[in-house]
């Protein structure tokens, strides 16, 4: 087992175990072997170390590694054959897409605006957002017809309307003037209703409508028909 | 540019792509797939951890070979590649590892003990006890840290000196001294009991 040894001894190690693999003398190891008991005890023990390792039979490759290094070989081959077809394949130049893709979506800014405009000021934010989703009017077809029509022509109907409200005017106007002219001409005493009166001694003698006028009147108190019918 | 044995192979292999173990590539292969093997098995531990990071190793080194500058020698940067292949291998292998209530490591699992054949340290250990030494030395190996067990492994298994260990490793002289000085004391506490008892019976 290995002590602890003086400096003179440990600095003296590697070449004492030179001098153990060598065998030869080496006069500054042997000179301080005799005068060292560690140093010439660890000598003997190297040495003996030395020729059991050295005492390790060479072994022989055996045959089945060459097979191995035959597959090996050709494993290598074929991946050195994979990597130059790869390698060898053209270059392809990129979508333009791929740019627009490794931007990342823009949905976020888009957000982060809207965001902000709500904090800045709700209220105009929001008529500002609902009110550019309203439905976009289409023009009617006329307009362009319009459009197309001289403006003096645009104005025939008004003036056609005008035409036949005087024209109805004027025949009003000549209407009263002739009811006007009519009743002047007319004598002044026009007759007037002839009323007659005619008394009845009994209900029997009223005449059936005066009989029915007096029935309803009296809300059946007076039944002319019974009357007539009880007296006879 | 240093001078390389073996850049005329590897010259030959970069005028061509590698599609299989033939020409300069089989030469080439030839010559390495022991010393890789070697290093990957003394560092993962086991032969099927080793076989596939040598897999792995053959398998970069020829993928990138065309791009290799002899601005190091060219056995460096193999150990290199191997070394690290074999270190990812093991961490990852470590990752998979499901603990067991069996008494189990790495040393008595099948696979460690294949192909260890060596006769210099036959005398006076019985064939058995050097197998089992052997089983223990690599144990140990296996539980220094992966910085240490690299140097142990290209300095005493593949005998690199210490200007190649640095070169492979890229890193310092003095980082190559101070890292062996710190795998003997590790091997110190680990082989200490191994040492006791194959050499003090």
């Amino acid at each position: 087992m290995s002590e602890r040894r003086d400096p003179a001894c440990e600095s003296l190690r590697p070449a004492l175990i030179q001098r153990a693999e060598v065998g030869a003398p080496d006069p500054a190891v042997d000179a301080h072997a005799a005068g060292c008991g560690t140093c010439r005890r660890e000598l003997e023990r190297a040495v003996r170390r030395v020729g059991l390792a050295r005492s390790l039979a060479r072994v022989v490759a055996p045959r089945q590694l060459d097979g191995l290094v035959v597959a090996a070989l050709q494993a290598g081959a074929r991946q050195e054959r994979a990597v130059r077809a790869v390698l060898d394949l053209p270059d392809v130049a990129a979508p333009r897409e791929l740019a627009e893709r490794v931007e990342g979506p823009r949905a976020p800014r888009v957000l982060e605006r809207l965001v902000s405009e709500d904090l800045a000021d709700p209220s105009k934010a929001v008529v500002r957002r609902y009110a550019s989703r309203l439905e976009r009017l289409r023009a009617p077809a006329d307009l362009a017809d319009r459009l197309r029509t001289p403006r003096q022509h645009r104005r025939v109907v008004p003036a056609l309307l005008a035409s036949l409200l005087v024209g109805a005017g004027v025949l009003l106007l000549v209407g009263v003037l002739v009811l006007t002219a009519e009743r002047d001409r007319a004598p002044t005493a026009a007759p007037g209703p002839v009323l007659v009166v005619e008394r009845a001694a009994s209900i029997h003698d009223l005449d059936p409508a005066a009989s029915l006028l007096a029935s309803g009147l009296t809300g059946g108190l007076v039944d002319a028909d019974r009357l007539s019918r009880e007296g006879s | 540019m240093k001078s390389d044995p073996d850049r005329e192979l590897v010259e030959a292999c970069q005028a061509t792509a590698p599609t299989g173990l033939e020409g300069a590539f089989r030469r080439l292969y030839d010559q390495y797939k022991d010393r890789v093997y070697n290093v990957c098995f003394r560092i993962t531990g086991n032969a099927t951890d080793a076989l596939d990071a040598s897999q792995e190793t053959f398998g970069i080194m020829f993928r990138k070979i065309a791009e290799f500058r002899f601005e190091s020698k060219f056995s460096s940067w193999v150990y290199r590649i191997a070394v690290n292949a074999a270190i990812d291998h093991k961490r990852r292998a470590a990752a998979r590892w499901l603990p067991s209530f069996e008494p189990q490591n790495e040393h008595t699992r099948p696979a460690a003990r294949a192909d260890l054949r060596d006769e210099r340290t036959e005398a006076p250990l019985s064939a058995a006890t050097r197998h089992e030494l052997e089983a223990e030395i690599q144990a140990a190996i296996s539980r220094l840290s992966p910085k240490l067990r690299a140097i142990v492994v290209l300095r005493y298994v593949e005998n690199l000196s210490y200007d190649e260990i640095a070169e492979a490793l890229q890193i310092s002289l003095g980082t190559v001294k101070s890292r062996l000085s710190r795998a003997h004391e590790a091997l110190d506490r680990e082989l200490t009991p191994v040492l006791d008892r194959h050499f003090l019976r």
